[in-house]
């Protein structure tokens, strides 16, 4: 009986939901009819979706498939076909489904895609061809707003839409567990109570300096003397707030920066400061010797009880995100908030250029923007199944499942055209969403907010640099090697190998691209 | 197969039956269809896209509608200072490898052929030729089980208790030209021991029948009929080599390093290179050039070093 009922409930709240989506987001008049068209001749374009996972498809994929092509078929007279490939083949497959003219509608741009080498390869499609957006994307403009999307428009084209996610990060954020803090006696409440409640996330971050958390360090040492107090970053703008302009160091803007003139990042006084804050800590053992070699992520190695903290950015939520370990994590945040060039135009959705109907494509991507149904779907799966909704709204494994033994887990929601709509998992804050809204409206912005640059005439230069900056990262970034000996030779190096040359190109294309604005 | 047949009499033709020649090679020829096959799509239907490498690739022109470049993709490979390094480091680790597994691999399999037991023969052939076939990531872990800094075999177990400090392994490149070589030779010396084992099995008993009756040892056993007769296989196999001396093992310079920069300098090869500087760049023409330069070098070596096998030896010769 209290079953048939939540039934009853749960259909009655999808329904409501649904109906008030598309009394928000009334389609046009040409959207209406190529459905109509679609429906009466029974003939349903089929529409591929690659993006990328960690793990590539669980084994419920197929069923939450099926369940998402049932409902498009419905909705849109439209099946779609999801290609979710994982990290370390998505570059190549993506390639070559291009080079081989294999079917591919609509594809997220990044990691080895990225959206500047997509458009600089013809991947993608101009979204304003015969008005395609304006007449079939309506619900992704009120969803992402004309703000977001205009930041995706290169050279006066627009080939990508953001999706709905931060649009900046916490910089510097270094987590420590309440209950080891408690160890050492650290008075973290007090530390709150000071800062007041207004603060962004005041309940998880306490806005830190590097000295603050040394001397934490020092006795976490003291007391766990067989655990490694620190698991270091390797991603640089994790830690320095540091714009890299087309995602890259050579050439950089930091969120200090006044005017739109690039600095050399190598030579700077952040990253060696950083560094030397990074090589005292493991000069002082707080660093495990084999962390050069070690690849293993930052939670197995938090899981397993080898390092007590780490480093990384931060955004709402975030902190919480550990407590299946054990520990009540808290953020002790050494930076501000900053929102980078490519904040929001990192990882667009772009319709494919080889697709046969960009019509279908679009409005594919535009249910996918606007309809929770569809969100929640391909983010966490079938109700009752993959999740339950608890008795606050929101989301939450069903009994006797949890993130490794669940049938479908998604596992990179951000990517997904618009997780806002869909269930909040139990672990984030009900308000998380507000969260995000006050830390993108907060966050320092680029003063290059929206550049994108193209390489292409320096590729030469930056294959050299690259291959020099990977032979020095990890001993700066770990704090394997004195920076006073390391950066100057460093610096050497990438001055011989053309980092003047690759600076100017970059710093030619900026001035061009802001005397458009 | 090949190593076998230099032993058996040769289908010799006959004048004016060629007819039946045909008919006698024709299960032969059917037999090898399916490799030719395979040869075919695999090997040769891609060399189009070779073109790939003058190009300037735009999805949306296609292959043949790109803009034609030139030389430009191949610039990246010689202009900058670490051109010299990833070259050398290339052809001296591939000679090195040249050298010590062919002298080992035969040296390996002389032994085996030598053993009395053939239960033991195949025991040993099948231990040494383990490690050709686990995969080099598993490899690399088995290597960091060894040279690990907090608990690795070497530091903990032998340096430890003779009171030596441990060592950062994988962040000292001097001891890396030596480490990758002796993963290298524990990695492929099963496999070329294998390859001179079948050709020594394939040697008529008589010859050593016809040795011992007229007293020699086993030292000129080998040196005077194992080794005489093995030549065409070793020269066949060095051509082989010499021909992929551009080409670097990846796994062994990117895995089994541990991908740890501070060793860039003692393992960084053509082919980490190129993978290094373009896993982020997604520019196909790029590495379509650096695999054409690679196969164009490979092949202007092989062929003068079968050049200079004919003028020594033309019966060893490749063609």
């Amino acid at each position: 009986m209290k079953k048939t009922l939540a039934l009853l409930l749960v259909c009655a709240l999808l329904l409501g939901c649904s109906a008030g989506c598309l009394a928000e987001t009334a389609p046009t008049d040409a959207a209406q009819q190529a459905i109509a068209e679609r429906k009466a001749s029974g003939n349903y374009p089929t529409v591929t979706m690659a993006f990328l996972s960690f793990t590539g498809p669980s084994a419920g994929a197929e069923r939450v498939e099926a369940l998402i092509n049932a409902y498009t078929v419905e909705k849109l007279g439209i099946q779609v076909e999801l290609l979710n490939i994982d990290i370390g083949n998505y570059a190549q497959q993506l390639q070559l489904m291009f080079a081989s003219g294999e079917n591919l509608d609509l594809f997220c741009a990044i990691a080895g895609v990225s959206y500047p080498t997509s458009i600089t390869n013809g991947y993608t499609y101009d979204l304003e061809t015969d008005d395609l957006l304006r007449t079939y994307g309506q619900g992704i403009y009120e969803a992402a707003g004309e703000s977001s999307i205009e930041a995706c428009r290169i050279a006066g084209t627009l080939y990508g839409v953001p999706q709905m996610k931060e649009f900046a990060n916490g910089i510097g954020g270094i987590f420590i567990a309440r209950e080891h803090l408690d160890a050492i006696g650290y008075d973290y409440e007090a530390a709150f109570a000071a800062q007041g409640e207004d603060a962004l996330m005041g309940t998880e971050t306490l806005y830190s300096d590097w000295d603050t958390v040394s001397d934490i360090f020092a006795k976490l040492h003291e007391t766990y003397p067989d655990k490694y107090v620190f698991g270091p970053q390797l991603t640089v703008q994790h830690a320095i707030a540091v714009d890299q302009l087309g995602g890259d160091l050579f050439g950089v803007l930091f969120d200090d920066s006044t005017e739109l003139k690039l600095e050399d990042f190598f030579s700077g006084a952040k990253f060696h400061d950083y560094c030397k804050t990074v090589y005292d800590w493991n000069q002082a053992g707080y660093i495990s010797p084999d962390a050069l070699t070690d690849t293993t992520d930052v939670n197995s190695r938090v899981a397993a009880g080898e390092i007590l903290s780490f480093l990384s950015n931060t955004k709402p939520g975030q902190s919480a995100a550990y407590t299946s370990l054990g520990l009540h994590y808290m953020i002790f945040q050494m930076g501000n908030y900053f929102s980078a060039s490519d904040a929001i135009n990192n990882m667009p959705w772009c319709v494919s250029s080889t697709t046969q109907d960009p019509v279908a494509a679009m409005q594919v991507l535009n249910a996918f923007f606007s309809d929770p149904v569809l969100s929640n779907l391909i983010c966490w799966g079938e109700e009752g199944v993959d999740y339950v909704v608890k008795a606050d709204g929101r989301i939450g494994y069903p009994e006797g499942l949890d993130s490794s033994t669940v049938d479908y887990k998604l596992g990179v929601p951000w990517e997904i055209p618009n997780q806002f709509i869909a269930h909040i998992f139990e672990t984030n804050p009900s308000d998380v969403w507000e969260q995000y809204d006050r830390m993108n409206k907060e966050a320092k912005k680029s003063l290059a907010a929206g550049f994108v640059f193209d390489n292409t005439a320096v590729a030469n230069e930056y294959i050299a640099l690259t291959n020099i900056w990977a032979e020095y990262k990890d001993q700066l970034m770990l704090g394997f090697v004195d920076p006073d000996v390391a950066i100057p030779e460093l610096v050497a190096k990438l001055e011989s190998a053309g980092l003047q040359t690759y600076i100017a190109e970059k710093q030619r294309q900026l001035d061009a691209w802001a005397a458009t604005k | 197969m090949k190593c076998a047949a230099v032993n058996q009499p040769a289908l010799s033709p006959v004048p004016g039956r060629k007819k039946v020649r045909w008919k006698r090679l024709l299960p032969l020829y059917l037999m090898a269809l399916p490799g030719l096959a395979y040869l075919f799509v695999n090997n040769y239907m891609p060399l189009p896209g070779l073109v790939l490498a003058f190009k300037q690739y735009n999805v949306r022109q296609g292959i043949w509608g790109s803009k034609w470049i030139g030389l430009d993709n191949f610039i990246y490979l010689f202009a900058t200072q670490d051109a010299f390094v990833i070259t050398r480091n290339t052809l001296l680790y591939n000679l090195a490898f040249i050298v010590i597994n062919t002298v080992l691999g035969i040296g390996v399999a002389i032994l085996l052929a030598n053993l009395r037991s053939r239960r033991m023969s195949n025991f040993y052939q099948a231990v040494i030729l383990l490690p050709h076939m686990i995969s080099i990531v598993i490899i690399s872990y088995l290597v960091f089980a060894f040279l690990g800094v907090q608990s690795g075999f070497i530091n903990k177990i032998l340096l430890e208790p003779l009171g030596v400090a441990p060592i950062s392994w994988y962040s000292e490149k001097r001891y890396w030209p030596f480490i990758l070589i002796i993963v290298n030779t524990w990695k492929s010396l099963g496999y070329q021991a294998v390859l001179y084992l079948s050709s020594i099995v394939g040697i008529d008993d008589s010859y050593y029948e016809a040795a011992v009756v007229d007293g020699a040892t086993t030292w000129q056993q080998i040196t005077k009929i194992t080794l005489p007769l093995l030549r065409p296989t070793i020269l066949l196999l060095l051509l082989l080599a010499v021909g992929r001396i551009f080409n670097s093992d990846f796994g062994l310079f990117y895995q089994v390093p541990q991908n740890s920069g501070a060793l860039f300098p003692a393992t960084n090869t053509i082919d980490t290179y190129v993978y290094r500087g373009l896993i982020e760049l997604g520019t196909i023409t790029k590495s379509a050039a650096a695999g054409l330069y690679q196969s164009v070098v490979g092949f202007v070596m092989i062929m003068l070093a079968n050049l200079l096998v004919r003028k020594i030896d033309s019966d060893s010769a490749l063609f």
